[in-house]
C-alpha cells in the first residue's frame, strides 16, 4: 500500500536443547548460518544494525549484553539494541528491526534471539522463567508460569468443555512435527495415552502439556523488500507485523480464557498485511503450554471460542491437514529458549516459503502467521510473512 | 506458694531437643495468623475502628504489634511483648470499674520460641478477649470450643513430680490443633489461659509449658495464677528462659535465597491493605472497582474520583483453579511443597472487576472447585528477607456447603 516492506534475506538457526555450547557460540553459529544463507552473499559490514531477543540468559550476564551481538556477528561497532518481553523477546525484536526497514532508517538489519537456560541450577532456572510474570500477586500465591497456564487450562475447560484429550492431542501433533525437525529439542513421537498418563505438574496441565527448557539461537536478516532481489531471487517478505498487551496479572485481565494481547496484535497484523485468516495456510503459535495452542487459535480467530479443541481433534492443525499448526514442532517439541522462540518461527517461515522445509514442508506454504506471547498473556506479537 | 522443682519436671516441658509435635494444622500457620485469627472471630458488636485499643500481651515482636493493628483494621496501644503472665492474668481480670469505658481487644500472643524468625517451627497460639464498655468479655481463640479437654494428654510423671494427685483430674488443655498427646510448646499457655477462663468446675489447671520456659510450671485455679515453684538452672548452663536464642543457635540449615517470589519489604508494606484487608478503590465516574488499590482507575484511568472501599472478605468465588505438584513451585515454596506434597492456587472473585490469586488452606485440593465459595483468612506465605511474609489464603466457605457450581 505505498509503505516499504521488509523481507527475509537469511536465517540461521542452531539446535534447541540441552547444549555444550555457550551464549557466545550459540549466537555465533546462527548469524554465521543466518549470512551463509543469503544466495548472493551479504558483506557483513552491510549490516546496519541489530536487534538481540533475550531474556539474560539466567541472569548471569544481564545487561547489556548485545554488546556480543558486535562481537560474534564480527561487525565492529554496529549498533544493538536488548529487547525484553520474558518469552515474546524474539517476537518483539524481530518487530523493531521491521520497524527499522519500514520507516527506511534502515536497509539491512540482523535481528537475533538467544537463550542458554539449561547451565544453571533448576532453582536459578525457575526464577529468571518466573520473575517474567506477575511477582506481586502470582508468583506470592506459589504460582510459576505452568500454574498460571493451569488456572487458564481450568478457566477454559469449565467455560468451554475442553476435554483432556484435546490437550493430549496437541502434544501429541507437536512431538509428531518435532520428530521430523533436525533441530528439535525432543525428536520423539509420543501417544494420547502417554500424554494422558503422564505426571501431573499444574492441573489439569501434565508433563506432557508443558515445553521443555531448552539452548538455543536463531537469527535473522532482513532487508528492503525493494533491495531484497540485490541478496537472493527468493526473499520472504513481512507482509504485516502487530502487537499487543494486557495486564501483567492474569487476576487483573477481562477474561480468564482469551488472551487480549493475541487479539490486538493479530488484529494489526491482519490489517497491515491486507490479508484474510483464509490467505493463511500454516501458524506458528506459542504453545509453551497445550491450552496455550487451544488458546492462541481462538484468539488469532482460526476457531471460535471454545472451537480450538474440535479442529486440533479433527487433525485439520496437522501436516497435510487443511491448516497445519507448528510445523517445525512448536515450543511443545521443537524446546522453547525464551528470547529465541520469536526468531526461531520467522526461521520456520522462511525456510517453510522457500519450500526447503524436508520432511516437515507445508506443500505450496506461501502465507504463514507466526504468533509469540510474552509471559502467560502480558505481551504478544503477531508477524505475517507472504510470498503471495 | 513457692518451692524449688525437681529438674526432670521442668525438662519434660522443655525437650532437649526441637518439638516434633506439630500443634498447627498446616504450615502456614503462627503467632502472627492465629492472632489475627482470634480477634476476626470475635463476635464484634461495634465496628472496629470503634474499639479503642488493642493490646498484645505475650510474645509478639513491637515490630508486628503494628502489623496487627493494621491486619485487624483497629487502633494497636503497644504492650510490652514479654510480660509476666501474673500481670497478664491481672489484665484480664481488670474491670472497667478502673476507669476504662472503651471497648478494647486483649490478644495474648504465644508465639513459637524461634519466631518471628523463618522457621518451619509452629507451637503457636493466640486468643482473643473483646473487653466490651458495659463490662462484658468474650473470648475467643484458633480453634473451636472448650470440649477439646483432654485429662488423659497430661504426662502422669509430670503431676507426679508436681506432686498433683493424677486423681484430681486436674484440667489441662490438649493441643488444640494437633495430635493428641504431643507437649504443644509454646502455644500451652494460651490455650490453658482459655481454658481457665472458659471453665467453671474450679479444679486446678496445669501448664506444662510456657512462651519462654521461664513460665514453664504454672497452676491456675480459674482465678488467679500461682506459680507451683522457681525453676533450677539448666545443668549446661544455658538459661531456660532464653529457649528463643537456643533454638536459634546456629544451626546447618542455609539461608534462604529469593528465587522467584521475591518483594521488596517497602513494595509488600505498602500493598498490605490490599493483601490483607483487600482494600481497593471504586471509581464514581464509571462505577468500577480497582483492585489492589492503585492511584487511577484500571478502567476509566480518572484520579480524582476514587473512594476507597474494603472487598468481602466472604463468600468470594472461585473462577480458577489449579494444583501445584512438587517441581512446579517457586524455590520459596520448596519447603511447603516438600511439606504437603502439593498445594492448590485458586483465581477467586470477591467483586466484580476484582479478582485475587490465593492459595487454598486447611482443605485438600479435591474438595474445592470452580464455581464454589471461599473465604479469605490471613495466613503464613513464605520467608523473605529475615521475616515472614504474610497475605490471605482461601479456605472452603462453610456457609457455602451450597456449591453453586457443577460441570466437568
Amino acid at each position: 500500500v505505498g509503505r516499504r516492506r521488509a523481507a527475509v534475506i537469511g536465517a540461521g538457526h542452531t539446535r534447541f536443547g540441552a547444549l555444550s555450547e555457550g551464549p557466545r557460540e550459540l549466537l555465533r553459529s546462527a548469524i554465521d548460518q543466518a549470512v551463509e544463507s543469503v544466495d548472493r552473499g551479504l558483506e557483513r559490514l552491510a549490516i546496519e544494525e541489530a536487534f538481540l531477543g533475550t531474556l539474560g540468559f539466567s541472569g548471569w550476564q544481564l545487561g547489556n549484553a548485545s554488546a556480543i551481538v558486535a562481537e560474534e556477528a564480527r561487525v565492529p561497532g554496529l549498533p544493538v539494541v536488548r529487547v525484553e518481553n520474558a518469552c515474546a523477546s524474539g517476537g518483539f525484536a524481530l518487530r523493531e528491526g521491521i520497524r527499522a526497514i519500514e520507516s527506511g532508517q534502515r536497509d539491512v538489519v540482523l535481528v537475533a534471539g538467544l537463550e542458554k537456560m539449561t547451565d544453571v541450577p533448576s532453582s536459578r532456572r525457575r526464577y529468571w522463567l518466573g520473575v517474567s510474570g506477575d511477582t506481586e500477586w502470582e508468583r506470592m500465591a506459589g504460582l510459576t508460569f505452568a500454574g498460571v497456564y493451569g488456572l487458564m487450562a481450568s478457566a477454559h475447560q469449565k467455560e468451554h468443555g475442553t476435554p483432556p484429550e484435546a490437550l493430549a492431542e496437541v502434544a501429541v501433533k507437536n512431538h509428531e512435527h518435532g520428530f521430523r525437525n533436525p533441530n528439535a529439542h525432543l525428536r520423539k513421537r509420543i501417544t494420547r495415552e502417554q500424554a494422558l498418563a503422564s505426571p501431573l505438574v499444574a492441573d489439569p496441565l501434565r508433563l506432557y502439556d508443558c515445553c521443555p527448557v531448552s539452548d538455543g539461537a536463531a537469527a535473522l536478516l532482513l532487508a528492503g523488500e525493494e533491495i531484497g532481489h540485490r541478496f537472493t531471487d527468493t526473499p520472504v517478505p513481512v507482509a504485516g507485523a502487530g502487537a499487543g498487551s494486557d495486564a501483567l496479572a492474569l487476576q487483573d485481565r477481562a477474561s480468564l480464557t482469551r488472551l487480549a494481547a493475541t487479539r490486538r496484535a493479530a488484529e494489526e497484523a491482519f490489517k497491515r498485511a491486507g490479508l484474510e485468516r483464509s490467505a493463511i495456510d500454516f501458524l506458528e503459535v506459542h504453545d509453551c503450554f497445550t491450552i496455550a495452542e487451544l488458546m492462541a487459535l481462538e484468539d488469532l480467530g482460526f476457531a471460535p471460542p471454545g472451537g480450538a479443541a474440535e479442529l486440533e481433534l479433527s487433525g485439520a492443525t496437522r501436516l497435510g491437514g487443511r491448516l497445519p499448526v507448528n510445523p517445525d514442532g512448536g515450543l511443545k517439541a521443537k524446546g522453547h529458549p525464551i528470547g529465541a522462540t520469536g526468531t526461531s518461527q520467522a526461521y520456520e517461515a522462511f525456510v517453510q516459503l522457500r519450500g526447503a522445509a524436508g520432511e516437515r514442508q507445508v506443500a505450496g506454504a506461501r502465507s504463514v502467521l507466526a504468533h509469540n506471547v510474552g509471559g502467560s498473556g502480558a505481551s504478544a506479537t503477531v508477524t505475517i510473512f507472504s510470498t503471495r | 506458694v513457692s518451692r524449688a522443682l525437681p529438674i526432670a519436671a521442668v525438662s519434660l516441658v522443655w525437650p532437649a531437643g526441637r518439638l516434633d509435635g506439630n500443634p498447627i494444622d498446616g504450615p502456614d500457620e503462627d503467632a502472627f495468623t492465629l492472632a489475627v485469627e482470634a480477634i476476626e472471630r470475635l463476635p464484634s458488636p461495634a465496628p472496629r475502628r470503634a474499639i479503642a485499643r488493642l493490646r498484645p500481651f505475650g510474645g509478639l515482636p513491637p515490630r508486628l504489634v503494628g502489623d496487627l493493628a493494621e491486619a485487624v483494621g483497629c487502633p494497636a496501644a503497644h504492650v510490652d511483648g514479654r510480660r509476666p503472665l501474673a500481670e497478664v492474668w491481672e489484665a484480664l481480670a481488670d474491670r472497667p470499674s478502673r476507669g476504662r469505658e472503651d471497648s478494647e481487644i486483649m490478644v495474648l500472643v504465644c508465639p513459637s520460641p524461634a519466631f518471628p524468625e523463618p522457621s518451619q517451627e509452629a507451637n503457636s497460639a493466640a486468643l482473643a478477649i473483646l473487653r466490651a464498655s458495659d463490662g462484658t468479655r468474650r473470648v475467643m481463640g484458633p480453634a473451636p470450643g472448650p470440649d477439646d479437654t483432654d485429662p488423659s494428654a497430661v504426662p502422669p510423671s509430670a503431676l507426679h513430680q508436681l506432686e498433683i494427685d493424677p486423681g484430681e483430674t486436674p484440667l489441662f488443655r490438649r493441643d488444640l490443633l494437633g495430635a493428641p498427646g504431643e507437649p504443644a510448646g509454646s502455644a500451652m499457655w494460651a490455650l490453658s489461659f482459655w481454658s481457665a477462663l472458659t471453665d467453671r468446675s474450679g479444679k486446678p489447671l496445669v501448664l506444662l509449658a510456657g512462651p519462654s520456659g521461664a513460665e514453664a510450671l504454672f497452676g491456675l485455679t480459674g482465678a488467679a495464677p500461682a506459680a507451683f515453684g522457681e525453676i533450677p538452672p539448666r545443668p549446661d548452663g544455658f538459661p531456660w528462659k532464653d529457649r528463643t536464642a537456643w533454638l536459634a543457635r546456629p544451626s546447618e540449615q542455609p539461608p534462604t535465597l529469593s528465587e522467584g517470589a521475591y518483594v521488596p519489604r517497602p513494595t509488600y508494606v505498602a500493598q498490605r491493605p490490599s493483601r490483607w484487608r483487600l482494600a481497593a478503590v471504586r471509581c464514581s465516574n464509571c462505577g468500577r472497582i480497582t483492585f489492589p488499590v492503585r492511584s487511577h482507575c484500571r478502567h476509566c484511568g480518572r484520579t480524582e474520583t476514587l473512594e476507597p472501599i474494603e472487598l468481602p472478605h466472604r463468600d468470594l468465588r472461585v473462577e480458577a483453579m489449579t494444583v501445584v505438584h512438587q517441581g512446579a513451585q517457586p524455590t520459596e515454596f520448596d519447603r511447603q511443597a516438600a511439606a504437603t506434597g502439593s498445594y492448590a492456587v485458586v483465581v477467586a472473585e470477591a467483586a466484580s472487576d476484582a479478582r485475587i490469586t490465593l492459595q487454598l488452606a486447611d482443605a485438600v485440593p479435591s474438595s474445592v472447585r470452580i464455581g464454589d465459595r471461599v473465604d479469605l483468612v490471613l495466613r503464613r506465605l513464605i520467608p523473605m528477607e529475615g521475616e515472614w511474609r504474610y497475605g490471605l489464603k482461601a479456605i472452603p466457605s462453610p456457609s457455602a456447603a451450597r456449591r453453586t457450581g457443577g460441570g466437568p
